[in-house]
């Protein structure tokens, strides 16, 4: 792996030289890296869930079918049926939790090795602390700063595709579509409640 | 809304504080770490539990390590894809199975037994922490997805959160660079008879009736043709508690009455946790049908609940792993895996309508007895009482 790092190390680490100084430009190019990964990964997502978009609506169907008798038995009062349909519920559930958690795989795979180059370049290099941090200690690596700067990039970028048009369809997808108004759509406590007045 | 603007929040505000500290801080080049230490209390060599300096770096940058395949670590993942998406939990098993033999770190880190247990021990957490980053990065998103959809039961949530961390933190800090290969394997052995178990009871007469009754009671009232009921008063809706004390609180869950002992979600979540943590698994498997069982609750509200629960032990057992103990893990391999579960996941919703349920689940029942067996005894005894030996 670190032969394909050494080819490719002189154009990631010329994202950090975009600016003269040098914790402005590493914080800058740790960004540019987290866009990258973010724009694979939302590709890569929605190639995985449009491929298999038949089946993941089959089964998460199934569960919001089975989920929704359970509020109604609820509201009916009817603990038999309740714990019967619940019980469907949530195995439905367990099979699609699986099913979104290898199909999340879609959207992050980019970012481990993002951090093995990272470890490449930077894993030597250890930032001091002005102050000694309880369980961190005095001395930190770039892991302490990747993941906060990933996290924000997830956060900013989603708000911001959304105002991009030809982007929307990107930020729109996710394992499971939710809200096809064709489907049957998760009842909650509202749904079986009376409104006041 | 409010929840992730505080979300939001958070995160900005741990950004600013790793800012600031960095911005004040200086850079200079580690001179030593847990894993270099490790290596230079090994004899230096050629054979087996030796380190040659000059050799080239192969796993986790040992020189003359066994050197991990990322086209082997991307196609076993496509088999742990599969089975995540067709059977579920024992996807989690099948990546440290991968992690323990497929790629050869239990043989490697075994060399080091006797000539340098630091290295064996920091190879084992390795092993362990890889497994976490594997199913906790590919159950980030799908976790927030559900935090999003789901509603938290906050009191349960706390309780269970405050077990969860506890550990998370725990068993990371007690046993990290303290667990022999040979023992994680043993205990990752008995583990895996117990999912095995789960699934054997699955597939038994007596679970197949439970199950088949359930879907009956339910089918049953589908067809009642859901009578039309009232709905509630304001006063019956939410969770009104009827009465509360240590060993127990009774509670109405929109008209519907339950009760559960307060220390059972403190406990539960902490030995989840535990669990999750000292083997290197998510733990969802273990939260969900935990939280049904508790109290009886709505899909939705497990789904909001366990996920978050498996995010917040997920994150403090990595940190602790890898902050506390700085614990080294291959990146790249775990980037080939991902790709690997990616393209199984595809793959599994294809291929699962051709095989019964029934059937998967008998499949890996043999499974689960064949790596228990052989990994407790290996663990254990020393030697495997199934090929290869």
């Amino acid at each position: 792996m670190d032969n394909v790092f050494q080819h490719i190390d002189s154009l990631l680490i010329s994202l950090f030289r975009i600016v003269d100084t040098p914790i402005t430009g590493y914080y800058l190019g740790t960004a540019i890296i987290c866009v990258i990964c973010f724009f694979i990964g939302k590709v890569t997502l929605r190639i995985s869930s449009s491929f298999n978009s038949s089946f993941l609506q089959k089964d998460r169907s199934a569960m919001v079918h089975m989920h929704n008798l359970s509020m109604k038995a609820l509201a009916g009062r009817d603990k038999t049926a309740y714990t019967s349909c619940n019980k469907q519920a949530n195995e439905a559930f367990g099979k699609v939790f699986f099913t979104s958690v290898a199909l999340g795989s879609s959207a992050l795979w980019p970012v481990p090795f993002a951090l093995a180059w990272m470890q490449y370049r930077f894993g030597q290099v250890q930032f001091e602390l002005p102050v000694e941090l309880p369980v961190v200690g005095s001395h930190t690596g770039y892991l302490f700063t990747f993941f906060p700067i990933l996290v924000l990039t997830y956060i900013f970028m989603g708000r911001f595709m959304s105002k991009i048009n030809s982007l929307r369809a990107l930020k729109n997808n996710q394992v499971y579509p939710e809200d096809l108004p064709d489907q049957e759509h998760l009842l909650t406590f509202k749904d079986i409640t009376s409104q006041p007045g | 809304m409010k929840n992730k603007k505080r979300l939001a929040a958070g995160f900005i505000f741990m950004f600013l504080i790793s800012s600031v500290l960095l911005a004040w801080s200086t850079v200079s080049y580690a001179g030593s770490d847990q894993l270099a230490d490790a290596i230079a209390a090994t004899p230096e060599g050629t054979g087996p539990g030796l380190i040659n300096p000059d050799a080239e770096p192969g796993f986790l940058g040992i020189p003359g390590g066994i050197s991990t395949s990322y086209i082997l670590g991307f196609l076993w993942a496509i088999w742990v894809g599969w089975i995540f998406s067709t059977v579920g939990a024992f996807g989690g098993i099948m990546a440290g199975v991968g992690h323990i033999t497929v790629f050869g770190l239990r043989a490697y880190g075994a060399s080091f037994k006797d000539s340098s247990p630091a290295l064996n021990k920091l190879i084992t957490d390795s092993i362990r922490v890889s497994n976490q980053w594997l199913v906790g990065l590919s159950g980030m998103i799908s976790s927030f997805n559900y935090y999003k959809m789901g509603r938290l039961v906050l009191p349960l949530g706390i309780c269970l959160a405050i077990g969860s961390i506890a550990g998370s933190y725990l068993v990371p800090w007690i046993t990290a660079g303290k667990i022999s290969l040979k023992a994680y394997i043993g205990y990752f052995g008995l583990i895996v008879f117990v999912i095995g178990g789960f699934l054997f009871y699955e597939t038994t007469p007596k679970g197949q009736a439970k199950k088949k009754a359930a879907s009956a009671a339910a089918k049953a009232f589908e067809e009642a043709n859901i009578k039309k009921t009232d709905k509630l008063s304001p006063e019956e809706c939410g969770v009104q508690v009827k009465s509360w004390s240590l060993t127990c609180i009774s509670f109405t869950f929109y008209g519907v009455e339950f009760t559960f002992k307060p220390i059972i979600p403190v406990i539960g979540g902490f030995i989840i946790a535990a669990i999750a943590s000292f083997l290197g698994v998510g733990g969802g498997f273990l939260f969900v049908p935990f939280l049904t069982s508790i109290a009886g609750l709505p899909m939705f509200l497990v789904a909001g609940t366990s996920a978050l629960t498996v995010f917040i032990g997920m994150i403090v057992s990595i940190f602790t792993y890898m902050a506390v103990s700085g614990v080294p893990i291959d990146w790249a391999l775990i980037g080939a895996e991902l790709a690997g579960i990616f393209v199984g996941s595809m793959i599994g919703p294809r291929t699962s309508k051709y095989i019964p349920d029934i059937w998967l689940k008998r499949l890996f029942v043999v499974l689960a007895l064949y790596v228990g067996i052989r990994y407790t005894t290996l663990g254990f005894l020393g030697r495997s009482l199934l090929p290869p030996f």
